[in-house]
């Protein structure tokens, strides 16, 4: 019992820091329909850029408020050069233009900071929380709960600010929106703001849970953005949050009961499943697809 | 990045071409290297691009190092030694042609290489053709000795033989019999595996849990570990890099599982290990097939040169060409041409910056076991333990 406890908090530690990337990841789609290849590697320049300035001495809240910031700019500039002049393209020019955004992304990344895994330094301390005959780290329950904290924030941000009206506004119709006067532009630069600052968030979490930051970083987190959000529901907001936790949930089963092997395996094979039985994920079936 | 390789690579292969071209014309007069010739040359051959371009600049700074030192004490019996590099990219398709390369060159004493296992066995059978000497370093896989090529000698300890080394270190040195193994789910990481568990079970030890990662790829081990700690492993075997190696021991610390030994291979001797265990590392043991932190005085003065020269730790790739080097010295300078060299190897006992060497009839180290280095207040350091091979003989016949 103990041990299933254990594993369920691996799971939902891991689950936590997949749900807050495949948040921005799902922000960006709910609005413009445009799968950003990009996010991954904005938030492993991120994930960098906080290891620098915690190297360079910064106090680490101050640190980590500023390598979010910094996944801000990024994310803004990224929009900027790469999205926005195509973005009344074809789909599948705004893709490609992603994921040319994210190889020059992590092409530099691996200038400035090298090929190899780096250390990170552990900010949550890591203690061993041992409740009756379970023994958590003290990292995976801090982890959750930010997760959390952050997601509440940005649900608030989202449904009960005027900004969060109007991003819903740009969502359903982007050309009604811009002629109500709703400024489309400024809206969706924020909209991929707060994505780069929740990713770099779930970034530096992810880097500290697993000591390392590494280049293969961007992509990863890509992928399991892109999973959790097919599996809760793509472009659904709650569905990306859920869709994470449960992802990685699946994966620490799957490495506990059939080994480390199974990890991504298992996992697909969740979502494979869930999409052929409900095509819109768990949580995106009130969104029509939008065309 | 890409463009400076892709350079470095054509350059290399023009001066490579530009060496057989050369070769052609006193190679028609002389045939191989004879006793008249003023310079006796060796070819490396070792991956100088691709992934594992590393190893090949490490055989590059060993060779250097040797030839220097050779040169300085006035030669091979007063011939001077010099090397052509051959650039494999790690590929056995190019390990091929370079083999062809490098005996239509005709001039070359012997062969130093190939690092790749699948190179060194994709090129064999060329060489064998010709009878030329391979003086192999770091292939370590058991088919390069047993495929019945009498031309070819190694310095590295063969992976059955390795692996069975460390479930010996772990269950007679450590005296643990619940083992733990972690290993790379890849050829060599599963073929180590499957002599790990083999010799675990020859030495009543029990393989209590396993788990296979994907190289490169996981980076999370925080349920493996969950595994393990609830199945009372009581050594971790670590069958991977230092990167996977560092990362499971400083995950393992942080959920409070403490005070279990790590045993794992050479592969996590880089410093590397210790700064991603961030402390979980402290007192691991590491098995390796040289002790670069050795007091002796041979291996000592290699590697204060060698760290001097490069500010870096002379990997085994860099150790055993350079003893490579140097054991050609000892042969010819007994009497050997490079057509009796690999016979008088077998003969001979040798001693280099790598060690004691000498070899059996098949062309493997004999009675070579690992160096136990350990980590120690966050450093290597050299334990001067030797593995405790009782019980392993029933294994090897």
């Amino acid at each position: 019992m103990a041990y299933a406890l254990e594993q369920l908090s691996n799971g939902l530690a891991i689950g936590s820091i997949y749900a807050l990337i495949a948040l921005g990841y799902s922000l960006v789609y709910s609005i413009l329909n445009l799968i950003n290849f990009a996010h991954g590697y904005v938030i492993m320049v991120g994930a960098f850029v906080a290891l620098s300035l915690l190297q360079a001495g910064v106090p680490p809240a101050f640190a980590v408020l500023l390598a979010c910031l910094s996944g801000v700019a990024i994310a803004v500039v990224v929009e900027r050069v790469a999205y926005r002049p195509v973005r009344s393209s074809n789909r599948i020019v705004p893709m490609i233009s992603a994921l040319g955004a994210g190889f020059v992304l992590s092409s530099l990344a691996q200038l400035i900071w090298g090929p190899e895994v780096h250390p990170f330094p552990q900010l949550i301390p890591r203690v061993p929380l041992t409740v009756g005959a379970l023994t958590l780290s003290s990292q995976s329950v801090v982890i959750l709960a930010i997760a959390i904290g952050l997601v509440l924030a940005a649900s608030w941000f989202l449904h009960r600010t005027k900004f969060g009206v109007a991003a819903q506004c740009v969502r359903q119709d982007l050309e009604a929106a811009r002629l109500v006067g709703i400024p489309v532009n400024a809206v969706i630069v924020a909209i991929y703001a707060l994505g780069g600052f929740l990713g770099v968030a779930g970034g530096v979490l992810f880097a500290m849970y697993f000591n390392a930051v590494f280049i293969q970083m961007g992509l990863l987190a890509t992928t399991k953005a892109w999973a959790a959000a097919m599996l809760g529901g793509i472009g659904s907001f709650q569905g990306a949050f859920w869709g994470g936790l449960i992802l990685g949930i699946a994966e620490t089963g799957a490495v506990a009961t059939f080994g480390a092997a199974y990890r991504d395996g298992v996992s697909l094979a969740v979502i494979v499943l869930v999409l052929l039985l409900r095509p819109n994920g768990l949580f995106g079936a009130r969104l029509a697809e939008r065309s | 990045m890409a463009g400076t390789t892709g350079m470095s690579r054509r350059q290399l292969l023009r001066a490579a071409g530009a060496a057989a071209a050369g070769a052609v014309l006193p190679g028609a007069f002389a045939g191989r290297v004879s006793a008249a010739e003023e310079v006796i040359t060796l070819a490396i051959a070792a991956p100088m691009t691709g992934d594992s371009a590393s190893m090949g600049l490490n055989a590059q700074r060993g060779a250097d190092a040797a030839v220097a030192m050779i040169n300085a004490a006035g030669g091979i019996a007063g011939k001077k030694v010099a090397y052509d590099i051959f650039d494999d990219q790690g590929s056995p398709r190019e390990a091929a042609s370079v083999a062809r390369r490098i005996l239509d060159a005709d001039k070359y004493a012997a062969v130093v290489g190939h690092v790749n296992s699948s190179c060194t066995l994709a090129a064999m059978p060329v060489y064998s053709e010709a009878g030329i000497a391979v003086l192999c370093g770091s292939s370590s896989n058991p088919k390069v000795t047993e495929s019945g090529w009498d031309n070819i000698i190694r310095m590295t300890i063969r992976d059955d033989y390795g692996a069975q080394q460390y479930s010996a270190f772990a269950a007679n040195n450590l005296g643990r019999k619940k083992l733990g193994i972690l290993f790379a789910n890849d050829d060599y990481g599963r073929g180590l595996r499957d002599e790990m568990v083999k010799a675990a079970k020859a030495l009543a030890a029990d393989i209590a849990a396993e788990a296979g990662f994907t190289p490169n790829a996981d980076k999370d081990f925080s349920s493996v570990i969950s595994d393990f700690k609830a199945k009372s492993v009581d050594a971790f075997m670590l069958n991977c890099n230092y990167t996977e190696g560092g990362l499971f021991l400083g995950q393992a610390k942080g959920v409070g599982v403490a005070g279990i030994p790590a045993v794992g291979p050479d592969s996590l001797l880089y410093d590397e290990f210790i700064s991603l265990a961030q402390g979980g590392a402290e007192g691991a043991y590491i098995l390796a097939a040289y002790d670069p932190y050795s007091q002796a005085p041979k291996p000592k003065a290699f590697m204060d040169a060698f760290q001097k020269a490069y500010s870096a730790l002379p990997s085994q790739v860099a150790v055993f060409t350079n003893d490579f080097f140097l054991l050609a010295k000892q042969l010819m300078e007994a009497g050997a041409t490079p057509q009796t060299l690999v016979k008088a190897a077998k003969d001979a006992k040798f001693d280099g910056a790598g060690g004691h060497y000498e070899w059996d009839a098949k062309g493997d180290v004999k009675g070579r076991t690992f160096a136990v280095v350990q980590v120690k207040d966050g450093k290597f350091v050299s334990t001067g333990k030797s593995v405790d091979e009782k019980g392993l003989e029933k294994l090897r016949g």
